[in-house]
């Protein structure tokens, strides 16, 4: 099953991800519109701890807690990609979800899709129509880094530990340069 | 083996879900006083506010279908005979099991019987009471409401109500609303944004001690104070303790 993969060693928080979900699930779907556009929503958030950055969104976990703890059958699983999706229909917005979730994922808006003019959940949804149309997700594409990948998740898994075992065992592990680029920019300022 | 569920509710959903997801393919009865499919009590309050009855329905509407349930709907189980294993149902028919799944959830509470001689009282605890509001509203042309108990269905009452557009007081015994499940700093400012963000008046530290009926109908409530207040329908929200 294909994942998004991110790699906070490559992540330089240019936050071209947030904006390419914006747009992707924009009923316009381009950059102008959102512009003071209050029901405009991004399902990626990028968050920086110290001097690592990282683009954080709906993990897809199964099983999932968010699944079990709603208490209106809103979040179901797609058959397709087995990812976890929000129903604003069936959405009551009492944040059960939001409560339960380990990755912070799962945030509160009225956007374009309120059925009822309200808030209601809003998550990764992993562009499912993208990739019915055989496009990777929106922010894999807009990231230019590559720290957005999106791939098959076993292979993609086992490659990253095989380097990162090769890579502590024969001591080549250095500091990322983004994460030196942090370090220097905070110097600079302080 | 045949398994036997007193009640219809979110538990029973989940604990029939669970056992054929895990690949049982037992005998299942679901039995309920109410006429329903599965429905989530906590989806009930949007309905009352104009929102669709099918959101309420949190398993789907074909739940029964899907799993493969005999369903016995609008009658209650009056008797269980632990000893030989069966249910009677209604007073009449009488259903054996092997396993019982005892999940019938909650009645409204009310301190004094005479507050349902009269038509305009109500609970808020399940979908039959929900609907009874629903019509009640529609045919008397409700504008304004009581809501006596301020925790998460009182609340949830009161904004249902208020959104439906009723004038809605609500009645709390403590000196804040959620008093249950915030501290004091906590509470008071819910109290306060809940006045300031809507047009509900809550009156705190205060008991519905009776109701005054004219005719068969509810014309208001009596307060611990003596206070009186005019309204034409009463949601008891309050708890047993």
């Amino acid at each position: 099953m294909k994942r998004i993969f991110i790699d906070y060693e490559k992540c330089v928080a240019c936050k071209a991800c947030e904006i390419a979900c914006a747009i992707e699930h924009h009923p316009d779907k381009s950059l102008l519109s959102l512009v003071g556009d209050k029901n405009s929503h991004s399902n990626v958030k990028v968050i920086a701890v110290e001097n690592i950055n990282f683009a954080s969104s709906c993990r897809h976990c199964d099983p999932a807690y968010c699944v079990d703890a709603c208490p209106s059958g809103a979040l179901k699983r797609d058959k397709l990609m087995n990812a976890v999706i929000v129903d604003p229909y069936m959405c009551k917005a009492c944040a059960m979800c939001a409560m339960v979730c380990p990755f912070d994922a799962i945030t509160f808006k009225k956007t374009y899709n309120s059925p009822f003019g309200r808030d209601h959940a809003i998550k990764c949804d992993f562009c499912i129509e993208r990739i019915k149309k055989g496009l990777n997700p929106a922010c894999v594409d807009a990231c230019k880094t590559k720290a957005l990948v999106f791939a098959e998740s076993e292979s993609f898994v086992k490659s990253k530990e095989k380097l990162d075992l090769k890579a502590f065992l024969m001591g080549h592990r250095k500091e990322p340069a983004n994460i030196r680029m942090f370090k220097e920019l905070k110097k600079e300022i302080l | 083996m045949k398994i036997v569920s007193v009640g219809c509710g979110m538990a029973a959903a989940e604990f029939v879900e669970t056992l054929r997801s895990n690949g049982n393919n037992d005998d299942i009865v679901m039995i309920s006083n109410e006429p329903f499919i599965p429905y989530s009590p906590c989806s009930m309050p949007f309905y009352l506010s104009g929102e669709p009855i099918d959101t309420v329905f949190w398993k789907g509407i074909n739940f029964y279908k899907r799993y493969n349930i005999k369903s016995i709907l609008g009658r209650p189980v009056t008797k269980i005979a632990v000893e030989n294993k069966y249910v009677e149902i209604n007073g009449e028919e009488r259903i054996s099991y092997d396993k019982l799944f005892f999940a019938p959830g909650s009645r409204s509470y009310f301190p004094d019987d005479n507050w349902l001689n009269c038509t305009g009282v109500f609970g808020f605890k399940n979908l039959s009471d929900i609907l009874s509001i629903d019509n009640y509203i529609k045919s008397e042309k409700v504008k304004s409401a009581v809501v006596f108990g301020g925790g998460f269905i009182g609340i949830d009452a009161a904004l249902s109500l208020w959104k439906r557009g009723l004038n809605v007081t609500v009645v709390h015994r403590n000196n804040r609303v959620l008093s249950q499940m915030t501290d004091q700093e906590g509470g008071i400012y819910a109290t306060e944004k809940l006045k300031e963000k809507t047009g509900i008046k809550i009156i705190l530290k205060s008991v519905v001690k009776n109701v005054i009926v004219d005719n068969g109908k509810l014309k208001g409530v009596v307060l611990d104070n003596g206070d009186t207040l005019v309204a034409e329908l009463f949601s008891n929200c309050r708890s047993y303790t």
